[in-house]
């Protein structure tokens, strides 16, 4: 036993693999996390063949990560994983102990689902249509995170949409801050005179809904 | 002038064609800098354009997927298309084009900083906004016409003030892929004797979804192998696995003999200019090979110009086919008509309709030559084609009159005027009403729904598919124009309108009186140009 904390413990399994025990939890198998993890990426293997980019809910101490990375790379030319992790003690301990060698791989820590989204290169990797494979483990001792993860619903009002967009002032003039994007839309197709920002929203309407 | 953008927000069959207009800019402003603004996913087409300094891209699929997906904020949508467009938007320009006339593409046209929009922009009360009499006749007139009178293609050219004229270097070729494509077709053309002609076919599925079966292609490719004057070669995507299949069916029949060339579009402009005839449905491939001059027949699988299409090469052939049973010998009987040979058609009778694309002084047009001729409609179109120029100030066609006169039966010409005739009293009738309601107007406002009820009758006569009909939908698009808020004045210019449009079906009645031979070219007095 390496250390311990009153919930988190990194314990050795029976082949020496480092394995976490947290909340009474292991993460992956005390006998053979690497035959484990084996398992766990052929199950998805037919998964694997078609998506070249994963998403993995939660990173344990990696192995089934670096299985999936194996299918992947024997399947595509270009592949990414990235995988989620709300345990900030896991994933401070993994990154010192292990690490990933592979560098298409890349672990984010975060409590906040919505932070997430606010990245653009997750946004971006999400519009590539990634696989999401679930750690089983990692996901029931994280239920509430990773479920908000996965109900994760935008908001449309215009004031939240600033915080994702600097070139919203080229589309909206600033007195509708309180107003959905929808309603803003509406209310500019209603107008009777027509500035550059409305024909600007117009045509991203055109786009959405073509 | 330093500056254009062409916004080309289509398809690619539209992207490919602004290589038309861009060499015509090219032409007509040799140092001027030609930006386009194209959707991300025509990325692949933009490097065969010539002459284009630089290209600005939306991404329309994107901001879709982002805009459907709940995860995703909308305000990431508004960050990319604004990102894009950012330069474009801070740039001012000389002149901005819309050339493939979408909603998007007009929206965007009206976007951008410019004091010379060409085609239809948007005015700050939303309506619509030509640049010249041209943008009207392609929105308003060929919009609703079974057969346009003017091709989309002459009338783009006009929209920058020029006419029509065949491209002289709207692409580019790769050195290397012309350097292998001319040693290629060098070495198939000395295979059989004498000076063999090259045709070019191809398995591609056209944009209305038609594709040459297996039992026309066998028909073809073995009457062409068996002259001693042609060498078919067949064309195939080599991502499209069903071509590649096709191609190893029809090799089995031919003991493994055919030429076929894997080709992407890269290539093609290359591959082209080696060909002799090019065989295709409506493709890319075919907006490419049209652009390099190379002589087609195209195959539409509809009934004729429902679709425009897309050769203007001259002599190039346009088969609108809804029998494939007789599209072999159709095509058969074209390359025979085009080069002069007689390889044997099976049957010289045939459902469907082939038109040749002719060069004349407005630039070119179809005429048809070979299946049923519908008169009627035939007559429309030449008559309308002349009106139409002649509208746009082009001198009329004197001698298509003579033509009609000299070659149609006297009864058709009859049965035919006598129609158009009867179209005009109706209309006439009408114009004169509401022209009156309209000056009754001036003494009491009463005569407003008068003159409402009679102006949309005129327009229900619009609707029409007729001469007269396309004549009441130019000046309806006029009158939709008109910008000014002062209603009396807005009165006035209806009314400039409706004269022009009374004096425009003049014309016609006068076009009729001369088919009949009760007037003579000289008593005519309403040529637009004279």
């Amino acid at each position: 036993m390496e250390e311990r904390y009153s919930h988190y413990q990194l314990v050795k399994s029976k082949s020496g693999l480092t394995v976490p025990y947290i909340e009474e939890v292991y993460l992956h198998s005390m006998y053979s996390p690497a035959k484990e993890a084996e398992g766990f990426a052929k199950l998805h293997e037919e998964t694997l063949k078609r998506k070249k980019n994963v998403i993995v809910l939660g990173l344990g101490f990696g192995y089934h990560v670096e299985e999936i990375a194996k299918i992947l790379n024997r399947e595509h030319d270009n592949y990414r994983i990235l995988i989620i992790e709300p345990n900030e003690q896991l994933y401070k301990d993994f990154n010192e102990k292990r690490k990933f060698e592979d560098s298409n791989i890349i672990p984010i820590h975060t409590k906040d689902p919505e932070s997430l989204f606010l990245r653009r290169d997750f946004t971006e990797f999400l519009l590539s249509s990634p696989a999401i494979l679930k750690h089983d483990a990692s996901f029931m001792l994280n239920k509430d995170f990773f479920s908000n993860l996965l109900q994760y619903k935008a908001s449309t009002d215009l004031n939240q949409l600033r915080r994702f967009s600097k070139s919203i002032d080229t589309f909206v003039e600033t007195s509708h801050e309180n107003e959905t994007l929808e309603e803003y839309i509406e209310s500019v197709m209603k107008k009777r005179t027509f500035t550059r920002k409305d024909f600007l929203t117009l045509a991203f309407n055109e786009i959405a809904n073509s | 002038m330093n500056k254009l953008l062409i916004v080309s927000l289509g398809t690619s069959k539209q992207v490919l064609s602004s290589a038309q207009l861009i060499d015509t800019l090219r032409a007509n402003y040799p140092h001027t800098e030609i930006h386009l603004l194209v959707d991300e996913s025509h990325r692949t087409y933009t490097p065969l354009l010539n002459h284009v300094s630089k290209v600005h891209m939306i991404q329309t699929e994107k901001i879709k997927k982002i805009v459907e997906g709940k995860l995703f904020s909308n305000g990431y949508a508004l960050e990319t298309l604004g990102e894009s467009l950012a330069e474009v938007m801070n740039e001012t320009w000389d002149q901005v084009i819309n050339q493939s006339n979408t909603t998007l593409s007009t929206l965007m046209t009206t976007v951008m900083l410019s004091e010379n929009r060409i085609g239809v922009s948007l005015s700050d009360k939303g309506t619509t906004r030509h640049s010249c009499d041209w943008s009207l006749t392609m929105n308003y007139v060929n919009s609703s016409a079974r057969r346009s009178p003017i091709e989309a293609g002459i009338i783009q050219s006009h929209l920058i003030g020029a006419p029509w004229r065949s491209a002289t270097d709207p692409l580019k070729i790769s050195d290397e892929y012309s350097q292998i494509a001319n040693q290629n077709f060098g070495r198939i053309r000395t295979m059989k004797a004498g000076d063999s002609k090259i045709i070019g076919i191809s398995l591609s599925q056209g944009y209305d979804g038609s594709f040459l079966s297996k039992k026309t292609l066998s028909e073809v490719i073995g009457t062409l192998r068996e002259s001693t004057q042609y060498i078919p070669v067949l064309l195939i995507d080599s991502k499209q696995a069903s071509q590649k299949n096709m191609v190893n069916e029809l090799n089995l029949d031919f003991n493994n003999s055919l030429i076929s060339i894997n080709i992407d579009l890269s290539a093609f402009t290359a591959v082209s200019r080696n060909l002799d005839l090019f065989v295709s449905p409506a493709t890319d491939q075919l907006v490419l090979a049209n652009l390099m001059q190379t002589e087609s027949i195209e195959l539409r699988n509809a009934e004729p110009f429902t679709v425009e299409p897309v050769v203007s090469t001259e002599h190039s052939r346009v088969l609108y086919f809804t029998d494939e049973k007789q599209l072999g010998s159709d095509i058969i009987f074209s390359i025979n008509e085009l080069f002069e040979s007689e390889m044997p058609v099976e049957t010289m009778v045939t459902n469907n309709k082939s038109y040749a694309c002719v060069k004349d002084e407005y630039g070119y047009f179809f005429s048809q030559i070979r299946g049923e001729v519908d008169l009627h409609s035939e007559l429309n179109y030449h008559i309308s084609r002349s009106i139409f120029f002649n509208l746009l100030g082009y001198p009329e066609n004197q001698h298509l009159f003579k033509d009609i006169q000299e070659k149609c039966q006297k009864d058709d010409l009859k049965e035919y005027v006598n129609i158009v005739r009867s179209d005009l009293t109706g209309v006439v009738k009408i114009l004169l009403a509401t022209l009156r309601a309209l000056k009754g107007m001036r003494n009491s406002q009463d005569s407003l729904n008068s003159f409402l009820g009679y102006y949309d009758q005129l327009l229900a006569y619009g609707t029409q598919d007729s001469i007269v009909g396309a004549l009441i939908r130019f000046a309806e698009g006029r009158v939709e124009a008109i910008e000014t808020e002062d209603a009396k004045e807005n009165f006035v210019q209806i009314e400039k309108e409706l004269f022009e449009l009374k004096s425009n079906v003049q014309r016609v009645t006068e076009v009729c009186g001369y088919l009949m031979g009760d007037l003579t070219p000289e008593s005519k007095s309403t040529d637009k140009t004279a």
